[in-house]
């Protein structure tokens, strides 16, 4: 009897750390937002303003849950920002002509596949994947600037998505697409064999072999289920934006630092909170800083991007505290 | 043994690494500056740097500079900077390596024009600038001095900023919010300083400012700043992507009604133009590229322009056309499917097919240059009808 009571004190003792920990994060926030309220000028915690906020952060959170089951298993892939633009582009096409299941298939096939590839090539090469994966961000950069000067030598620009089937990037359907994100990549990441399996190669591949993981199989599978997610980022993307352009020279990279930090800081949270559930928090709390700083008038391509470097460096810094050796 | 070994391998590689040299040099053409080759078959490798491939503005002067030089006989190498502007002096280094025989320059930002100027003497190629020019007489001045500096066709992009803050304000609009390219861009900086003080000499305030580094990331800042702003009645985007993320912002709140205004045309935003998604729009001096183009070769033919003070020629009034709803179907069939001078209009501004070419004959057509000019211009040609003419108000 007496072991049971003292676990059962200890989990309680646990518990309520936890709890107090995530309140202590939220008031934080909360204090942080209210200075950005006053900075503003009072432009910052209205309704509206904090509703775009969210609609702003729902992008950015499925790059990072893709993200997560990708960097889970140890891999690097630096071009999913090239496979973002593609599945975008892909979707806008496909969308136009076939209304919203061509945008959503269109870009869920083209993410799916070309992560799938991009895992293959880590899996039978054994290159390092960042660098297998910058080759293959240069090569699907290449496609999507082909298609984009085939566009150009018409007279025309890359697909331009009609406002007949831009509703998924409105509210409340952009809202409840980030609901339903979040509770399949709860279930996927926290409650199936495959995000255990992940995350078990991520911690120690050798290991995991012997525990009898199928290493390749579950690979595999991670990047299904990573493509899936950035699929989803890929049509909402293009329904927010209306148009995507190509990117060349690996420009595609920068737009990863966004969704990137998001997982760095959901990673420092997630000893407090699960990860999956603190990507969406974080997302929304990173762009809340640009957010003010667009209202205050700091223009980007300076101090905009100083700041979310710096973000990167210093979330990254906290993801990994406590790891004692060089975490790739 | 080892010592031998390294002896030899270095001799080798200083032998192998002299004749990359050499033979580098001799495949270098000798430049053309100064000689007379009006003849009919000489041909020029032009080189130019497009800002950022993908972009409609910017793409858009790469299409016309290559249309007027293939229309010379001339190859065309666009470098691409893929919107970085540390990557420019590399490409235009890059450029001038391979052998370009001229170059057509787009320098987005003020300080790279000294520094383009020196490549451009040390390797004795000749450059025109296109669209973008120093801002000041003595940037200007110093350009003139160079010997390879062949001319500036651009546009006075304040005066494009005036016309529409002008315009805003006649339409009783009090505040404005400003979406626009990053803080340094020559051509933006122009035309937001034009429209605010033109703005707000009418009595009008510019109340929010949005300087965005990369154009294709442009409507997230776009949306933050018209929802900080809600009491704003336009807003003026500086540059075509600016306008298309200003509309897709203002489309996700209906409630807001702001009228935007824009200095650029794509297809897209002509098309919104149209639809009345834009209250009024200038553009379409992206022609610069072409006209800068035969500057160029009239140098190269050894026919350079020249102005009264026998310097290189600066034209910088090339006209910001104001593109009114009711001619949007012309504008699209000659300025975005078609090109509104002909090969033949490129021509006759070169000594090699117009004798008679001079630096009147530039300040003339530039001028000129305005959407009912060109229209009647294709009537004398034949492309356009009188009916057609009377149909958009051509008079």
């Amino acid at each position: 009897m007496q072991p049971s009571i003292l676990n059962f004190n200890r989990i309680s003792t646990n518990n309520n750390k936890r709890i107090r920990d995530i309140g202590i994060v939220l008031l934080c926030m909360a204090a942080i937002f209210v200075l950005f309220n006053i900075l503003t000028q009072g432009r910052f915690l209205t309704f509206r303003n904090i509703l775009t906020m969210m609609s702003h952060s729902v992008v950015p959170s499925f790059v990072a849950w893709g993200l997560s089951f990708i960097f889970a298993s140890g891999t690097t892939d630096l071009s999913i920002g090239a496979i973002i633009i593609l599945a975008s582009n892909a979707a806008g096409i496909c969308g136009n002509q076939f209304g919203y299941p061509g945008l959503v298939l269109g870009a869920l096939i083209i993410a799916i596949i070309l992560q799938v590839a991009n895992t293959y090539v880590f899996i039978k090469t054994k290159i390092p994947s960042w660098i297998a994966g910058l080759g293959m961000a240069m090569i699907y950069e290449s496609i999507g600037a082909f298609y984009s000067k085939t566009r150009i030598d018409k007279g025309l620009q890359v697909v331009e998505l009609k406002e007949s089937v831009r509703s998924l990037a409105q509210n409340p359907y952009i809202i409840i697409l980030w609901a339903i994100g979040l509770i399949l990549v709860y279930i996927l990441y926290n409650r199936t064999k495959t995000g255990l399996n992940l995350r078990a190669i991520g911690g120690n591949k050798t290991v995991a072999k012997m525990m009898g993981i199928d290493l390749n199989r579950a690979l595999m599978i991670g990047a299904v289920m990573g493509g899936i997610f950035i699929g989803i980022a890929g049509f909402i993307n293009e329904s927010y934006e209306m148009r995507v352009y190509a990117r060349t020279g690996l420009g595609s990279i920068s737009t990863l630092f966004f969704p990137l930090a998001t997982l760095l800081l959901a990673q420092a949270f997630q000893k407090i909170i699960n990860v999956a559930v603190a990507i969406p928090i974080s997302a929304f709390f990173i762009y809340s800083l640009f957010n003010v700083l667009t209202i205050l008038g700091v223009p980007s391509g300076t101090w905009q991007e100083m700041t979310l470097g710096a973000i990167v460096i210093l979330f990254g810094i906290l993801a990994q505290k406590g790891s004692k050796e060089v975490v790739k | 043994m080892k010592r031998g070994f390294f002896r030899v391998s270095f001799a080798v590689i200083a032998v192998i690494v002299a004749l990359s040299v050499i033979l580098t040099g001799c495949g270098q053409p000798a430049s053309n500056a100064g000689k007379d080759n009006a003849s009919k078959t000489a041909t020029y490798k032009i080189g130019m740097n497009n800002f950022g491939k993908g972009a409609y503005p910017l793409d858009i002067m790469e299409k016309t500079s290559k249309f007027a030089n293939e229309a010379f006989g001339n190859e065309l190498i666009a470098a691409d900077d893929q919107f970085k502007i540390d990557k420019i002096v590399a490409d235009i280094q890059n450029l001038i390596s391979s052998g370009i025989q001229g170059l057509q320059f787009l320098g987005m930002v003020e300080t790279l024009f000294p520094v383009v100027s020196k490549m451009c003497q040390d390797a004795k190629v000749p450059f025109v600038l296109m669209d973008k020019y120093p801002t000041t007489a003595e940037g200007i001045a110093a350009l003139q001095n160079n010997p390879y500096f062949v001319g500036i066709v651009g546009s006075d992009n304040k005066a494009a900023g005036v016309a529409i803050g002008e315009f805003a304000a006649q339409q009783g609009l009090k505040k404005a919010i400003i979406v626009g390219a990053a803080q340094g861009d020559p051509t933006h900086d122009q035309r937001i300083i034009g429209f605010t003080e033109a703005f707000e000499k009418a009595g009008g305030k510019v109340i929010g400012v949005s300087r965005i580094a990369d154009p294709s990331q442009a409507v997230k800042p776009a949306e933050d700043l018209v929802i900080a702003n809600p009491g704003a009645d336009c807003v003026y985007a500086s540059g075509g992507d600016f306008a298309t993320a200003s509309i897709t912002a203002l489309e996700k709140h209906p409630d807001l009604k702001m009228k935007i205004f824009c200095t650029d045309l794509d297809p897209m935003l002509v098309d919104k133009l149209a639809a009345g998604k834009i209250e009024a729009a200038n553009g379409g001096h992206w022609v610069s590229a072409g006209i800068s183009a035969a500057l160029l070769q009239n140098y190269l033919d050894g026919h350079a322009i020249k102005d009264a003070n026998g310097k290189a020629p600066v034209y910088t009034n090339l006209p910001i056309v104001v593109l009114p709803a009711s001619q949007v179907d012309m504008y699209k069939k000659f300025w975005i499917d078609g090109v509104p001078y002909t090969e033949e209009d490129y021509k006759n501004l070169c000594y090699r097919w117009n004798p008679k070419v001079n630096y009147d004959t530039f300040k003339d057509t530039i001028a000129n240059y305005s959407i009912n000019e060109r229209l009647l211009h294709k009537a004398k040609q034949g492309q356009v009808t009188k009916e057609e003419l009377d149909k958009y108000g051509v008079k």
